[in-house]
This record gives C-alpha cells, structure tokens and sequence, in this order.
C-alpha cells in the first residue's frame, strides 16, 4: 500500500484545520500556524499544501461565506476527512511509541 | 487615490491570477490574497505587502497545471499539442528519407527567397539617408538614338537663370587619377570628381571641416575617408595634394573635409575638384560645343514634365543652334537615373533595375517551387499513413484532430527548415556581401517587422500546405482503405499533376534563362571579336613624349609583332571625355589618338576607304571614322572634309567597322580617330601600348616587355594585362549576374529533382507488389520504369508548353537592356528539353534501378 506521506509542515496544517474547526481557510491557517510556530509564511505555501492534502484525500473543501476585505470573493472552508483524523491519529501513535520507548536516561535532562 | 492604492494589490497582477487560474479555482486564491494583503499591508506597510503579494502570485504557478488538469474534460483522442507534437515527431522520424528531401527543399527555396529578398530590399533602400531625394534631378536629352546622359554645357546657368524652380546646377565627371601628398612617395589610385562649388549643395553633401571650394583656386575637398589615409595624425585642411590625370600632373590645396556617405548612397566621392572648361565654352552660340552631365536642384515641388517642356523656349532667346533647339530635354530623378543603366553617367551609380525585377521574380518563383514540392510531397506522404489515420478515425478521433495532427507536423517541418534557412543565410551574406560588393543589411528598426512577417509567413506556409494533405486524407471512408481501393484511388491525382506542371515549368524556364544568359555572353565575345584579340597585350600607362622610345625599344623584342599606341583601347570606363558636338554632325561623337598600326594591332576592319598610312600622312587633317559616325553624315563622308574642333578641318580617310569599346549595354557611339600629330603635341592623349604577339615564350616575351617599360618610365607602374580579361572586366556585372543566375537555376532543378525523386519513391512504393509480381511473370527494368513513369513525361511536355513562351516573354524583356543582343533560338529550348529530360530521366532510373534489384519475393513475403 501506498505511505500516507504526511510531511511536517502537512501534519502542523492538518492539526491547525482540526483547531480551527468550521472557520478553517487558507488566510485563517496562515495566522494560526504563524502565531503558534512564530515563523512567517506564504500565503501560497498554504495553497500549495492544502491543494495538495485535499488531492491526497487528507481533507475536504466547500465554498462558504465572504466579507469586504476579501473583495466579496467566497471563502474555500476545508475541513479534515476521517481519512486525514487516521492519518493523524498514526503519526502521533507512531510517535508516542517512540517517545515511550526512549531510555530514561536520556530524558533526565529534558525533565530538570 | 492613495487610499485606494493603498488598500487594492496591483491590478496587473490580478490580471494575471485571472489568467492563470479558471474561475471556479479562482475566486478562493484572489479572495484569500485580498485577505493577506490587507493584513500586511496593516503590519508591514504597503511596499512590503505588493512585495509579498507578487512574490505568491509567481509562486502560484505551481498550482497551475494542477488547476488545468482538474478542468479538462478527457476524450479518447487527446487534444493536446504537446501529443501531436510528439507523434508529429515521430512520424517525422519514422519518414526521414522523405521529410529530410521536404527539409532540404524548403531550405533551399526558403534561403534563396530570402537571399534575394535583402538584395532587392537594400536596392530600394539606397539612397534612403537623404531627405529630399527628389530635388536631385538631371537633365537629358531624347534624339533619334535614345536618351543620353549628357547635355550641352552652357544651359546649366541658362536654366538657373530662367527658370524659378531650379536653384542650382553643377556639371559632374569623373576621372581616375593618382594621389599623392606632396613629398610623400605613396600613390593611391581615386576617382576624381569633377564639377562645380554647387555641386555639394545639390547631392546634400556636408563640409565637417574648411570651406567649399571657390573658383579661380587650385582646391581640392576630399572625404574623412582619404584625409584619414592620407594624412594619419589629423588635420588635412591646407595641405598639398599631387592629382595626376591622364598623365596631367597639378598641385591642389585642401579646402575642406567632406562628411563620408553612408555605404547605401549611390554615388561616392572622395577627392571633389573643379571642372575645367574653357570660358568661351559656355557660350550657347560657340561654333564648338561640349556636353557634360548636368545636374540641378529644384525645388520641392517642382513639376518635372512641364519644367522640361519649357527648356525649349527658354533656348530660343539664347541662341540659334538648330539642334540643340530641336532636341527633347527631360529631367530626371535620381531615382529613375539610379534604375536606367542606358543612361547612367560616372558620377551616379547605376544598378539594372531589370536585373533587380527579375532577380525578385526568381525569388519568388524558387519559393513557390519550393513550397509546391512540399505541399506535393507530403501529400503523397499523407496517403502512405492512411493505416494510421483509419485506425485513429475508428478509435473516435475528429476530422479537426486529424488535421490538427497534419498541421502540426508540417509546422514542425516549416520550422526546422527555417531554422536551417537563418543558419545558411548567416553564414552566407557576408560572402555575398563580399561577392556583389553591396551591403546586405538590414536596420535594426526594420528587423522585428521582418521577424514578424516572417512567422505569420510560416504559419500562413503551414496552415496551406498542409490543409490539402490532411482534406486528402479526412475524406477517404476507411471502408474504401479495407477494401483496397485506396492505393490506386485518384484522389488527389490532378492536384499532384497540377503541381508537378508548376514545378517543372519553373525549372524549365530556369535552364532557358541559363541558356539563354550563356548565348548573350557568346554573342558578347563576337561582338568584341574576342577571338582575334587573344594574342593581345595592353599596357595601361603615361605614354606621353616618351612615345616613340617606347616604340622602338618593344620593337626590338623579336616576339612583338606590332605595337600600337593610342589614347584609347576597348575595355571598362577608364577614359571618359566629355563629348565633341559641331554644328555638322546631329550628335556628339568621341575622338581619340591613334596610330596606323591601331587598325591592325585590334583586328579592326576598314569597310570603306583606307586605312593610315605612314608616308605622306597628313596628321593634322586625316581621320578614320567609324560607321556609326558615318551613318550621320548625309552623304558618304570618304574624301570629305569637316570641322571637328580641331584648327584645320579634318579629311576622312576612311570607315571603320563599329566595335564597342564599352559594354554592348550601350549603343556604339560615333567616334573619330585621328592620327597622333608629328609634332608630339598631342602625345599627352596617349595611354595605352596595344601588342600582338607570339605566343612562343610568353614568360620571357613580358619580362622583356617590363624590363623595356621600367627602362623608360622608371617612376611609373607597369600594368599590364591581356586584352580578353580587359574585355571580360567589362562584363563583371553580367557575369557576376551570370553565376549567380546559374547558381539559382541549379538550385531550382536541384529542388524539382529532389521532389520527383521523393514522388518516385512514393509512387513504387505504394506499386511495389505489382511491380513484383509483373517481374515474377518477366518484365525487364524498362517496361517497368516505362510502366511507373508514363505519366511524368506527359507532365514534363505539358510544362515545356507553358513554360516556354512565358520564360521566352521574360527573356526578351532581359535582352533588351543590351543595345546589341542575341536571339532566342529554338536551339535553345531543345536544348533545354533534352537537358531537362536527361535529368529527370536520370532520377527516375535511379529509383526504378533501385526497386526492380529488390528480390520479387521479399515484398511478396511481406503479406
């Protein structure tokens, strides 16, 4: 079968759609992921991935509403398929099993 | 309206979004930019978010193809150029013999059409720095013998006079000379011209540095080219000048510098001195009038016809002369004198314009040629794929696909053809350049029209010749191919004949025109009677006083047969004098300096009267005349006696048979030849040593002939050459024309050719079974090759039908620039036919040989 592949960038967006829940659209994501990472990013960047998650089946998209600033263009809402919460859900059970089986050792210096 | 900047991206790049993105995709992204400009524009400031804002729009090609792909409806039969690109390729490929004939065909036709096209082009743009070309006229004169160049020289002033619209007026001439600087020992050889002060004013030359010249002053203005030559560390203004002119040494100051002229102009001029004319010349009423070419400056609106008309009129207040009052006078501009060649003077160059129209027509007619091949090959090319196309009807493809495919295919030829054709092209202007000594260029101004004009040409070239292959091929029913009646169907047959007739009816009158061109050169070499001057040498020199030194010491050279030395010899333009007009002869004639060895040294014919002889000949009233200047005289001139602007009148002694001295271009003028005077005064003429010799030891003979000329005139070069090449260089043009003529038609046949052999190709291709089976049941190679070929002879004498008398209509027009001209002969087109037959006949064999070795169950196998 083929990997799900979803990088790291991928994962913070599909996670910040999941946070955002119903108002999820590029210039939302933008914002989120820029507040909670503290590093700028492109607007297109955003496009790019999101096209691409939703080709990969990651996520689903509908037109929603529109405001002034947006020049009356309609919003695209993307929301995340069960597909892309599995996806998810993998990576951080792959991940926890990790963590859990890290020495201790090594951990000490993390914990003080 | 900073407030809206302020708060809107830039509209361009929203265009540009608009563009790239359909619709239904495009409302999110330009909606969320909005979003994120207005935000950054809050933060950062508007610079920084346009900055921004551009930076994700060009980031957003990546989403491009994926937006297009998502909104394309899928068919069976893609409709994509990049798919017919691909098979178009293929196809190419997989025909190679044939598309690289196409390529090839349509490179040579391409490249031709183009070469000739910068040649006809920088013939129409010469001249093109002057503002008001059509103020420059010149004044001639119609008679009975056709127009001449020349006028009498006292109507210049008459005409500035007289008449409000001419300004100025300048007589002009010109004449080889050497040039030195005073105290200096490096000679140049220049064209001096001749004129007056006006002279500058009327061509638009400009003065960059001193003053024009002034009468009464021995000056000189020369261009920047020769002051740099001459004098390498400056200033020119003031210095001596050393002009020697036919033997005739003078001193000349420097007056002024003159601004070179661009390498398009049609006349050149680097040293500028006055003309020198007796005074009493200028006089209307003079018993002795000479003729110059003249020149005026009217003004801008003048009306030429009725200008000329009132000449006449003008006269009649001036003077009586008879026939300067009956003569026709026209002026004309520098245009029509830059395209008349008949009329042409030494200052004026002037280019055939004949030889311009037809070179435009054979650039023309190569590239139909050209394109009619491709268009009949890839026809025939087209049907061979018919399996192919079946195949892609039934599979759903459209009639638009399949023509679409056809186009595309035939683009991809058309450009690599062109691509080639810009390759050739530069690599040969600048030999071409070199070859025809004129500038094959084009400004840079012009150059994207010319790449514009060129790509609508090759899409218009493409869309046309490959619309008709690819009809060929949509109406076929594929029912009709499973059945097999395709092969022999006679689809697109009469087309295919059609366009064969084109091709060889071009390339047939092509080999006329070669024929044709080489029998004018024959006939040129008669006229001359080149054969009786091949034993001829001519030293070109000042003879001068040294004349008889001269004589004797060649005669002692035992190989010299006789010698003759005189002021003139059949050759190019190296002697021009001003006409003599008498009020006794209708029009002007020439006179030269002969001796009585001239009639025999250059093989000429005495037809009526006597020649010179040595005892008891009155050099100063004896002359021969030749019969053109006898056709003048009312009666038969022999014994007579005429005033020919000598001090006592002259005796004629005899006619001599016309020859040309220049081209057959122009009409024999009537010519007198006088004996060179006992008492050395008009040795000055003399500057030719004619010698007939034996051609036993012809190294030895010429040392000997040089060791005796640098005895004799140490300070002089020895020049010397054989008469035929001095006749030949006559002819450079003509020849020059000649070969490039030739090289044409080669291509032209060589293009046909190429053609028939990729139609040969087809036609045994597509018959290669029967002819397979009727060699299994014993047919010999040539009633197969009977059997393929039938039909291209009928071809071939239906385009000798048309094409000869069209080709005849073009060459007479040719020959008429020649004042004495051959005739098209039946010999001629015979000679084509069979020429012609011989080569196609040869094409075919080739081929047909080819087919006919194959082994007959090898193709049959095939099934």
């Amino acid at each position: 079968m083929k990997k799900t592949g979803v990088g790291e960038f991928e994962e913070m967006v599909l996670l910040t759609i999941c946070v955002l829940d119903n108002s999820a659209y590029a210039f939302s994501i933008k914002t989120e992921v820029e507040a909670r990472t503290n590093r700028k990013l492109n607007i297109s960047a955003i496009h790019t991935t999101l096209y691409r998650m939703e080709d990969k089946g990651l996520l689903t998209s509908e037109m929603g509403e529109s405001n002034s600033i947006r020049g009356g263009k309609r919003k695209r809402m993307f929301s995340v398929t069960p597909f892309g919460i599995k996806s998810l859900s993998e990576i951080k059970v792959t991940r926890s099993k990790l963590w859990e089986d890290i020495p201790a050792m090594i951990l000490k210096d993390l914990k003080s | 309206m900073s407030q809206m900047n302020n708060t809107t991206p830039p509209k361009i790049l929203k265009r540009l979004i608009s563009l790239m993105f359909p619709p239904s995709s495009m409302e999110e992204i330009e909606g969320d930019l909005n979003e994120d400009f207005y935000h950054n524009t809050q933060n950062q400031g508007h610079f920084k978010a346009r900055l921004k804002y551009a930076f994700d729009v060009l980031m957003l090609f990546r989403l491009y193809f994926r937006m297009r792909s998502k909104n394309r409806k899928p068919t069976a039969m893609q409709n994509l150029f990049s798919f017919h690109f691909k098979f178009g390729l293929r196809a190419i490929y997989r025909q190679r013999l044939h598309q690289s004939i196409n390529i090839a065909t349509l490179t040579l036709g391409f490249s031709c059409f183009a070469l000739i096209f910068l040649f006809v082009y920088n013939q129409q743009q010469k001249d093109n720095f002057l503002t008001e070309p059509e103020r420059i006229v010149r004044l001639g004169n119609i008679s009975e013998n056709g127009e001449g160049s020349g006028t009498v020289v006292g109507i210049g002033q008459l005409l500035v006079d007289e008449l409000p619209e001419v300004e100025a007026y300048s007589l002009v001439t010109s004449s080889p000379a050497e040039v030195k600087v005073v105290g200096q020992t490096e000679v140049f050889e220049e064209k001096i011209i001749s004129g007056l002060p006006s002279l500058i004013d009327i061509f638009q030359l400009e003065i960059v540095n001193g003053t024009n010249l002034s009468p009464g002053l021995q000056s000189v203005l020369i261009s920047q080219k020769l002051s740099e030559k001459l004098f390498s560390n400056g200033d020119a203004i003031g210095k001596e000048l050393s002009i020697v002119i036919r033997g005739k040494e003078s001193n000349y100051t420097i007056a002024g510098v003159l601004k070179d002229l661009p390498v398009n102009s049609s006349y050149s001029i680097n040293v500028f001195k006055l003309i020198k004319i007796r005074e009493d010349l200028y006089d209307l009423n003079s018993r002795v009038q000479i003729s110059y070419p003249i020149y005026f400056k009217v003004t801008a609106n003048a009306n030429l016809g009725q200008l000329g008309e009132k000449i006449p009129e003008a006269l009649k207040a001036h003077t009586s002369n008879e026939s300067m009052l009956s003569t026709q006078y026209v002026f004309r501009t520098l245009d029509e004198i830059k395209s008349n060649i008949n009329t042409s003077d030494s200052f004026v160059e002037a280019v055939d314009g004949q030889v311009v129209y037809i070179f435009s027509i054979v650039g023309v007619v190569i590239l139909l040629l050209a394109i009619a091949n491709y268009i009949n090959l890839s026809a025939a090319l087209s049907l061979k794929r018919m399996q192919e196309v079946c195949v892609r009807k039934v599979m759903g493809a459209s009639k638009r696909t399949i023509i679409l495919q056809q186009i595309v295919e035939s683009f991809i030829v058309c450009f690599i053809a062109l691509a080639l054709t810009s390759i050739i092209v530069w690599y040969f202007v600048p030999k071409i350049e070199n070859y025809l000594s004129t500038s094959l260029q084009i400004p840079s101004g012009v150059i994207w029209w010319i790449i514009l004009v060129t790509l609508l040409g090759l899409t218009a070239l493409t869309l046309f010749s490959s619309l008709y292959p690819a009809i060929l091929v949509t109406r076929i029913k594929f029912s009709e191919f499973l059945k097999g009646r395709v092969a022999q169907s006679p689809k697109g047959k009469f087309v295919r004949n059609i366009l064969l007739v084109v091709q060889f009816s071009i390339s047939a009158s092509l080999i006329v025109g070669t024929l044709t061109f080489m029998k004018q050169l024959r006939f040129i070499d008669r006229v001359h009677n080149t054969e009786v001057l091949s034993e001829v040498l001519i030293i070109n020199g000042k003879i001068g006083k040294s004349s008889d030194l001269i004589r004797s010491e060649l005669n002692s050279i035992p190989e010299i047969e006789k010698l003759s030395i005189s002021s003139m010899v059949p050759g190019p333009k190296d002697n021009s004098r001003g006409g003599i007009g008498t009020n006794e002869f209708a029009e002007s004639f020439d006179f030269y300096t002969v001796d009585e060895n001239f009639v025999e040294v250059l093989g000429l014919k005495i037809v009526q009267g006597e020649d010179f002889y040595q005892e008891g000949l009155d050099n100063e009233t004896h002359v021969l005349m030749n019969e053109s200047m006898a056709a003048m005289s009312q009666e038969n001139p022999i014994g007579k006696e005429f005033n020919m602007g000598r001090p006592k009148k002259s005796k004629v002694l005899g006619i001599v048979r016309d020859f040309p001295i220049e081209s057959v271009k122009e009409k024999i003028k009537p010519s007198v030849y006088l004996p060179r005077r006992s008492d050395g005064s008009t040795d000055i003429m003399l500057n030719k040593i004619a010698i007939r010799y034996k051609a036993t030891d012809l190294k030895r003979t010429i040392a000997q002939i040089e060791a005796a000329w640098r005895t004799i005139y140490p300070d002089q070069v020895f020049d010397l050459e054989f008469m035929d090449d001095r006749i030949k260089r006559t002819y450079s043009d003509e020849l020059k024309m000649g070969n490039i003529f030739s090289v044409f038609t080669i291509i032209a046949v060589l293009i046909s050719c190429l053609g028939l052999f990729g139609l040969i190709t087809y036609i045994v291709h597509v018959r290669m079974k029967e002819v397979s089976i009727r060699k299994i049941l014993g047919a010999n190679f040539l009633s197969l090759a009977q059997l393929l070929t039938k039909k291209i002879w009928y071809v071939l004498i239906v385009a000798s039908v048309i094409s000869f008398p069209l080709a005849y209509y073009l060459l007479q027009f040719w020959l008429e620039s020649f004042a004495y001209r051959t005739e098209i002969t039946a010999e001629v087109f015979m000679t084509t036919l069979i020429l012609f037959m011989t080569i196609v006949s040869l094409t075919i064999f080739l081929q047909v040989k080819r087919v006919t070795m194959l082994n007959p169950a090898e193709v049959l196998r095939n099934e």
